[in-house]
């Protein structure tokens, strides 16, 4: 079995709270961090799912006043963070709430720069000016429907792609109130992309103790998970576990680099308009049978983290790496078979064969940064694009 | 895995781990704009060479701006003070904490009082007295087992008043731990096995504690696995690097895990049996463990049973059925002090009986186990033990630990 490096570092800066009345210790915990006056930022569709009414509740009490701000759009931009800017200054907020996945947590992280510093440290940052700085308070209540990038060191806003350690929450409240159903294709895609993480990050060369305890973590509850949660949304502590699993597997990519069915996912997700989860669901049972073929770099153990402790004593070591394969694609059909419409191939999603070369030759320029062979990708690419599940 | 109605976990430190972590701290201090920190260390450590170690690291790109070698054995606010004037002096900006508990202790104190300007360190004990974060510190543990490289515990003892005050926050947690092979290689047989069963307790009990909670299961599986793994073999050949660093992550895993849920009766014991009679913390982890795991099976026998897997790998977990796996944990742990008194030349002790002190004299007489007892009813970690105890339990695990017996299962609560 390949060891984890032993030398590595690891750094997961969030203080995490979850379950019952998490919320209510929010106060308590910006108390701690000097902040009284937070600005709460959401979304039109969260607002109007009475957010705002459960924030205040969880607030009664305490001595904080809060600002809410619940209009950030999917495709938040600069014009907004300038106007945010304004809003927190003038009010004199002293830490920034994130409520939402990806747009909400992007504008959150951006904002924080400014109001931390200047509004032009921002372009200094896009300049690859590194930020070592401490920023103001920000906590996360991250919801089912992420973008894989909440909880860790990246945010990206239009134009603008930023990375730093600084940018990761101080906090984060995961409460069954704030992790309301989402549809079931929301919930799908977010699970299969916390899984993408997790394999990714199971397999990465310098994967390390701490990369493998969190994948660990997160492996678990989504497999034991998933299917039940979709069976039975109202399941409200298979969604808790299903939000711990994404931080844990967030936590676990951000400590190595990203993975190329991730970034595919995330590619090919923009180019058709589709939740990258469902890409990434797809692509990885394609990956893993790559993986397997070269053999060397995969882990024998893998199916520890996929099928749990009895089921990997119990099955012969040659035959692991399939079972953890085999696990996969199972859950993959299932899924299919929940949820409406469920694409079963990248084809379905739109693709045609030729975007597929068109990605393959751009690389980087696509969003595909990792230094990865061609041919893998257009391998993989065209087995999702080939095989319907 | 179980998800607890609520749970709240946190270990802000980064962590950086190999056989040549010492060389980053350079750029790690850079990173915290830090330019002249000051060494806190003891003899004993400095005596071993490790502080020459360090310095070697970082020569050429950091001006130390002090050297501190002589912590007492036990933390002490005069030191403390002392110290703290030493770092204003030599107009230092950052703290690097090279040794065990009280090493770390005394710099967490320092970090106080130079941060708070504080003259009277008690202002600041207890919970949430600290309010801002202080100057960077940079932990470099020299045993593999207290796990206080990732702790935001400081215990201070003001030796002319008999006092000893706790500081408790976010902000004693050290910056970076520094986890380098390099620092406990020359650490004796007995301190190895001792120690690293310091930190097989904490990952044991973090694990069927009952404010266990996902990630301090993930990082007590992680640390067991590799105790288990790698501790007798590195007692028996103590220059095997890839074990001692091995221990070195496992000691920080187990830190992270019990720091973030909670300990039980085997560290109740242990700290009264410490403060009776003066026996190092690790040894009586070592011989009490497997007493925790008897006490407490009948309230988590699943849990306890799950540990089989770390401990004695895939293959003896599939071929125990469920409902032998936890006396296959005990009996693994009580095999594990046996085979670490055999690497160690007969000084790991397994038992209380066995204990001696400096002088070769008994270290545990068995007429102070009632005192021992006594003391344990006033330790708050007591709390969080899945069933509970009272004197005479507390006494009829020590007899048993001091003879070296299972205890009887007919004289535990049910």
């Amino acid at each position: 079995m390949s060891q984890p490096q032993s030398a590595y570092a690891f750094y997961s800066p969030t203080k995490v709270l979850s379950g019952n009345k998490a919320l209510e210790n929010l106060p308590v915990e910006l108390d701690g961090m000097n902040a009284v006056k937070p600005l709460i930022l959401t979304t039109p569709g969260l607002s109007a799912r009475g957010m705002e009414k459960i924030m205040a509740a969880a607030f009664g009490d305490s001595n904080l006043t809060i600002g809410i701000f619940a209009g950030v759009p999917p495709q938040p931009d600069l014009r907004l963070i300038r106007e945010l800017y304004g809003l927190y200054r003038d009010n004199g907020y002293d830490a920034i709430i994130a409520l939402g996945g990806g747009p909400v947590m992007d504008t959150a992280k951006t904002l924080n720069i400014a109001v931390s510093g200047r509004p032009e440290d921002l372009e200094r940052l896009a300049d690859r000016d590194p930020l070592t700085k401490k920023l103001r308070p920000l906590a996360a209540i991250p919801t089912l429907d992420l973008s894989g990038y909440e909880m860790t060191r990246y945010a990206a806003l239009g134009p603008l792609s930023l990375n730093s350690p600084a940018l990761i929450p101080d906090l984060m409240i995961i409460d069954s109130r704030t992790v309301p159903e989402e549809e079931h294709k929301t919930m799908a895609a977010t699970a299969l992309m916390s899984m993408t993480q997790v394999v990714e990050a199971c397999l990465h060369p310098a994967r390390n103790l701490l990369t493998d305890a969190y994948a660990y973590g997160a492996a678990r509850f989504i497999m034991e998970n998933i299917l039940n949660v979709l069976r039975h949304p109202s399941d409200r502590k298979g969604r808790l576990a299903l939000a711990n699993a994404a931080f844990f597997a967030q936590t676990s990519f951000d400590n190595l680099a990203p993975g190329m069915v991730f970034e595919l996912g995330v590619a090919i997700a923009r180019s058709c308009q589709t939740k990258p989860g469902l890409v990434m669901g797809l692509l990885l049972p394609h990956f893993l049978l790559l993986e397997m073929r070269k053999g060397a770099s995969t882990r024998k153990d893998l199916y520890l983290f996929i099928g749990g402790p009895e089921a990997f004593a119990g099955t012969m070591a040659a035959a692991s790496p399939r079972k953890a394969l085999d696990r996969i694609v199972e859950t993959l059909l299932e899924l299919q078979s929940l949820v409406p419409d469920f694409p079963r191939s990248i084809r379905d999603l739109g693709i045609k064969k030729e975007d597929m070369e068109g990605l393959v030759a751009q690389g980087p320029a696509a969003g595909v940064r990792g230094e990865y062979d061609p041919q893998d990708i257009r391998n993989i690419l065209e087995k999702a694009w080939e095989t319907r599940f | 895995m179980d998800l607890p109605g609520y749970y709240e976990y946190y270990c802000g430190v980064k962590i950086i781990a190999g056989h040549d972590a010492l060389e980053k701290i350079p750029g790690i201090l850079q990173d915290l704009h830090a330019r002249r920190p000051m060494i806190v260390t003891d003899k004993g450590v400095a005596g071993a060479g490790l502080v020459d170690i360090v310095l070697g690291a970082v020569k050429d790109q950091l001006i130390i701006g002090a050297v501190a070698d002589d912590v007492p054995p036990d933390s002490d606010l005069r030191v403390v003070n002392r110290l703290a004037a030493l770092y204003r002096e030599q107009g230092c900006d950052a703290l690097i904490a090279v040794g065990g508990g009280s090493v770390m202790d005394t710099a967490k104190g320092i970090n106080i009082v130079v941060s708070e300007g504080a003259d009277d360190l008690m202002k600041f004990s207890g919970a949430g007295a600290l309010k801002r974060p202080l100057k960077p510190l940079v932990a470099v543990p020299t045993t593999a087992g207290t796990g206080s490289e990732v702790t935001l515990v400081a215990v201070v003892k003001d030796h002319e008043r008999h006092l000893k005050m706790a500081f408790v926050s976010y902000f004693l947690l050290p910056d970076v731990s520094i986890l380098d092979s390099r620092m406990t290689l020359s650490l004796p047989a007995a301190i190895t096995a001792a120690t690293g069963m310091d930190a097989m307790t904490h990952a044991v009990e973090a694990y069927y504690g009952l404010s266990k909670n996902p990630l301090s299961d993930a990082t007590a599986l992680a640390a067991i696995r590799l105790i288990s793994g790698n501790l007798v073999g590195v007692t028996r050949n103590p220059s095997d690097r890839e074990a001692r660093l091995a221990m070195a992550n496992a000691a920080t895993l187990a830190g992270m895990a019990f720091s973030n849920s909670m300990v039980g009766m085997v560290h109740t014991l242990g700290h009264a049996t410490g403060s009776v009679c003066g026996v190092p913390h690790g040894v009586c982890m070592a011989i009490l463990l497997p007493y925790g795991l008897e006490y407490n099976r009948h309230k988590r026998e699943d849990v306890m049973g799950e540990l089989l897997f770390p401990m004695g790998g895939p293959a003896v977990f599939a071929g125990t059925p469920k409902e032998q796996r936890t006396d296959r944990v005990i009996a693994y742990v009580r095999q594990m002090n046996q085979d670490l008194h055999d690497a160690s030349g007969g000084r790991h002790a397994r038992f209380f009986k066995e204990v001696s002190d400096r002088d070769g004299k008994p270290a545990v007489p068995r007429e102070r186990l009632p005192d021992i007892a006594r003391t344990a009813l006033g330790d708050g970690s007591i709390f969080y033990n899945p069933e509970e105890l009272d004197y005479d339990d507390f006494l009829m695990v020590l007899e048993a630990a001091w003879e070296g017996v299972a205890l009887d299962p007919g004289c535990i609560r049910k």
